[in-house]
């Protein structure tokens, strides 16, 4: 009797946390609506030529990006937005990085005068652009990839930062479409995460993605539908009701006074784009200060996936694992009403449904055809919440894919029926090895806890296509 | 009892799973089909529109037909952003002859869903025809923002100078982005408006964020006849509305700004004495070398870079930069030198 009901409460969860995603789904629909009119008729373009656009320090952390650090840093050069700088952090890279980035734009070092509002590594020295381009080098001692951003965000000169990557491909107007929102309301906007879309697949030329495409690899084409549910059938959803938790590491616009209020973000943590966004959410409900986090589903960035198993596995048990020391860290938000509704629904959910998922689902494989087996779960019970939960998931995918529909970057039906069949298929293998990856590093040591080699062939390479 | 109910539900997941994957498959080919022909079409009107504009001459081709076509609406509205004279006033004879004028003044009425009536406004916009003025005006006090922000610009285009206070007047109440979206029209109506803009800075009590960006327009239009209200909003209690006159006055004033900047270096907000300073840093005169040397020291990293900055533009500039190597402040020496090196490496190339 209990095993059966904990099998029907294991599969009622599923079905739950499925039915969430729908629910998001269809809000997120709505709030695209909103954006999608906005964009068409706000006028945009104008704000390019005005004079009244915010300035936006954009950071990129650098650490051995030789192969592709010149092309990301004249992708980003070119972006459409009127006033902004480059800064590129050498974060002790043992390749030739800084060296590229000193034939490319002739960089000499200069004396500048910098706050050290928040702690990093040792900085070696600080170099300008002989050309007429707003960029600026720092190299500094290894400190890890958050340490690299505080050194940048301690340089930056605006009073707006664009935290981003050197492997991530930035869409020309994605900052003129991220600060629409700071213009909007400058004095509560504290924060704009960008759609980060896979590039694998897509045809790149001059750090520009010309032709979205479909990747090869199931496991890229998995990771593509995952990110359509994340990036355009949920976070849409989170934003409109002000409970958004996670503004990507990918593209991420902070004002930086904000950014040095909390401490800059925190070197070690395999979470950091998570821990900060948290902290910031903290920070402005602790001090009483009317705020918003906004997601801009225009403002796209690419970024390169994971092509292996073994690389998408180490970056999944890295994300997880960055997820169980937010989840501690912020305990106390969890269905707090004092923090709003972040800490009453945001924060709960990612608890309930990231954090517990793969718990849940693994008990559910183990228990499920063990109380089957020993005829304590009626088989219609079991055969009908299964179809249930598989088809609940199927239709959150394919929500996805039709919202996504509006951006149009896969315009080929073979596209189409190659990713609706993924839906199908997903649940059927891969779906479980990720939550073994994520069981993996519930279990700890020392493999779980450290970045690795993500293994990627940066713009420049996939330029090359 | 349960389980029949239970397999109805999963049925009907199911039905939706179906219903869903029926949909995007027939959205994605729909889609490309809509596409493709849009595009074969769009090539054939771009073709015949340039051979009228070539000939000067509408020719006899089913016009009528065209302005029902969302490809016809782009191709002449991409043609009436690169021509002039002439050559526009075909366009909107073709707009009228076509019927697309017309189908743009009844989309932008009320009564239609706020996504057609935004869309029908920007293009009416654009199409920027003097005889839809009166439209324009009437669709400036709409209920629908974007429908309003679109009514400034295309009265902006049109140039229908007395439409410009109306735009002032409805920043008012605008939201921030509405407001510096139509302070942007404000610049298109260009320098025939300077002077109904400034009775109106100097003779309506404003709010602040609103005075501010008309400041900002008239620094970007770059008329002389600004500059008096300009140099008058120096002196203001509004530290925004210093900040916006030196911004102002940095893009369109003449040698008769140098000394009211000068004494702005003084000002207490540090950003006033920073926007002074990059002002008279594209103002090129020589009388603010000496100055802005004695900002070099200033208590505030922007203003101290800023001079620097400025001191780099102006003729003389640099050799007061180089005296500033040994100034007392090492503040002051580290602007110096850091422009003197970008100033060296750049000259250098």
């Amino acid at each position: 009797m209990i095993l059966e009901t904990i099998s029907v409460a294991i599969l009622v969860y599923y079905i739950v946390m499925q039915l969430q995603m729908v629910v998001l789904a269809i809000g997120s629909a709505v709030a695209l609506r909103r954006s999608g009119y906005r964009s068409r008729h706000g006028r945009l373009q104008d704000m390019l030529s005005s004079d009244t656009s915010p300035s936006v320090s954009i950071v990129v952390p650098a650490f051995n990006e030789e192969s592709g650090i010149v092309e990301a840093v004249r992708s980003m050069a070119m972006l459409a937005y009127p006033r902004f700088e480059i800064v590129v952090v050498n974060d002790g890279s043992d390749d030739s990085t800084l060296e590229r980035l000193t034939e490319a734009f002739g960089l000499f070092p200069v004396t500048l005068p910098f706050r050290h509002a928040v702690d990093t590594a040792p900085i070696r020295a600080i170099y300008r652009t002989t050309l007429p381009l707003p960029i600026t080098v720092v190299d500094k001692e290894n400190g890890g990839r958050a340490d690299a951003l505080n050194a940048g965000i301690n340089v930056a000169r605006y009073p707006y930062v664009l935290l981003t990557d050197a492997d991530v491909v930035l869409d020309h107007h994605c900052l003129v479409r991220a600060m629409r929102h700071v213009v909007d309301d400058r004095v509560r906007t504290v924060a704009v995460g960008g759609n980060v879309r896979p590039i694998n697949g897509s045809r790149v030329s001059h750090g520009r993605v010309i032709e979205p495409g479909l990747p090869d690899g199931l496991l890229e084409r998995m990771q593509v539908l995952e990110y359509l549910r994340s990036f355009v059938a949920a976070r849409p959803a989170w934003s409109a009701i002000r409970s958004l938790t996670l503004v990507s590491g990918a593209f991420g616009v902070f004002r930086r006074d904000v950014l040095t209020a909390v401490g800059g973000l925190t070197s070690g943590h395999l979470g950091e784009d998570l821990d900060l966004t948290m902290r910031v959410h903290r920070h402005m409900r602790t001090t009483g200060t009317p705020y918003r986090i906004v997601y801009a589903p225009d403002a796209v960035a690419w970024t390169e996936v994971p092509r292996t198993r073994a690389v998408l596995r180490r970056q999944r048990i890295r994300w997880h694992r960055g997820l169980m020391r937010a989840i501690g860290d912020f305990r106390d938000m969890l269905l707090n009403p004092r923090y709003g509704t972040v800490g009453m629904v945001g924060w709960p959910a990612l608890f309930f449904f990231e954090f517990l998922a793969p718990i849940v689902e693994f008990a559910g494989w183990i228990l499920i055809p063990f109380a089957w087996a020993g005829g304590w779960l009626d088989t219609d019970v079991a055969v009908v919440l299964l179809l249930m939960a598989f088809f609940v998931g199927a239709v959150n995918s394919l929500v996805a894919l039709l919202l996504d529909e509006a951006y149009g970057y896969f315009n080929s039906p073979l596209e189409a029926l190659q990713l609706l069949t993924l839906t199908f298929v997903e649940n059927l293998g891969i779906r479980q090895q990720t939550v073994a990856w994520r069981m993996r590093a519930l279990l700890g040591g020392r493999s779980t806890t450290q970045w690795g080699d993500m293994q990627r062939r940066g713009v420049a390479n996939l330029a090359r296509r | 009892m349960d389980h029949i109910l239970m397999q109805q539900v999963v049925a009907g997941v199911a039905a939706v799973t179906v219903v869903l994957s029926a949909a995007l498959f027939i959205v994605k080919i729909t889609h490309q089909r809509h596409m493709s022909s849009r595009a074969e079409r769009r090539t054939r009107y771009v073709d015949v529109v340039g051979e009228m504009l070539a000939d000067m001459h509408i020719l006899d081709e089913d016009v009528r037909r065209w302005g029902r076509d969302p490809a016809f609406e782009d191709v002449l509205l991409e043609y009436m952003a690169v021509v002039a004279g002439d050559e526009r006033d075909l366009l909107h004879r073709l707009a009228i002859e076509s019927g697309l004028r017309a189908r743009l003044i009844r989309g932008a009425q009320r009564g239609w869903s706020r996504e057609r009536r935004a869309h029908a406004a920007g293009h009416l916009a654009s199409l920027a025809d003097p005889a839809t003025a009166p439209v324009l005006r009437v669709l400036l006090v709409d209920r629908v923002a974007e429908v309003r922000l679109h009514a400034a610009h295309g009265l902006a285009l049109i140039g229908e100078i007395e439409a410009a206070p109306q735009v002032v007047a409805r920043m008012t109440s605008e939201t921030p982005w509405t407001a510096a979206r139509m302070a942007d029209a404000l610049v298109v109506f260009g320098p025939d408006a300077v002077p109904a803009l400034c009775d109106q800075l100097m003779g309506q009590d404003l709010p602040v964020h609103t005075t501010a960006l008309v400041v900002r327009s008239l620094g970007l239009i770059g008329d002389l006849r600004a500059e008096p209200t300009l140099l008058a909003f120096l002196s203001s209690r509004d530290a925004e509305l210093r900040i916006a006159a030196c911004s102002a006055i940095g893009k369109s004033g003449s040698p008769a700004s140098v000394p009211p900047l000068i004494r702005a270096l003084g000002d207490e907000d540090w950003r006033v004495r920073a926007r002074a300073a990059a002002a008279l840093g594209g103002l090129a005169d020589p009388r603010a070398v000496q100055p802005l040397y004695d900002v070099l020291s200033d208590r505030a990293w922007w203003v101290r870079q800023n001079a620097a900055e400025a001191l780099a533009q102006l003729p003389g500039g640099l050799g007061t930069l180089a005296a500033a190597g040994n100034h007392d402040d090492p503040y002051a020496r580290d602007a110096a030198s850091l422009q003197l090196a970008l100033a060296g490496a750049r000259g250098g190339r």
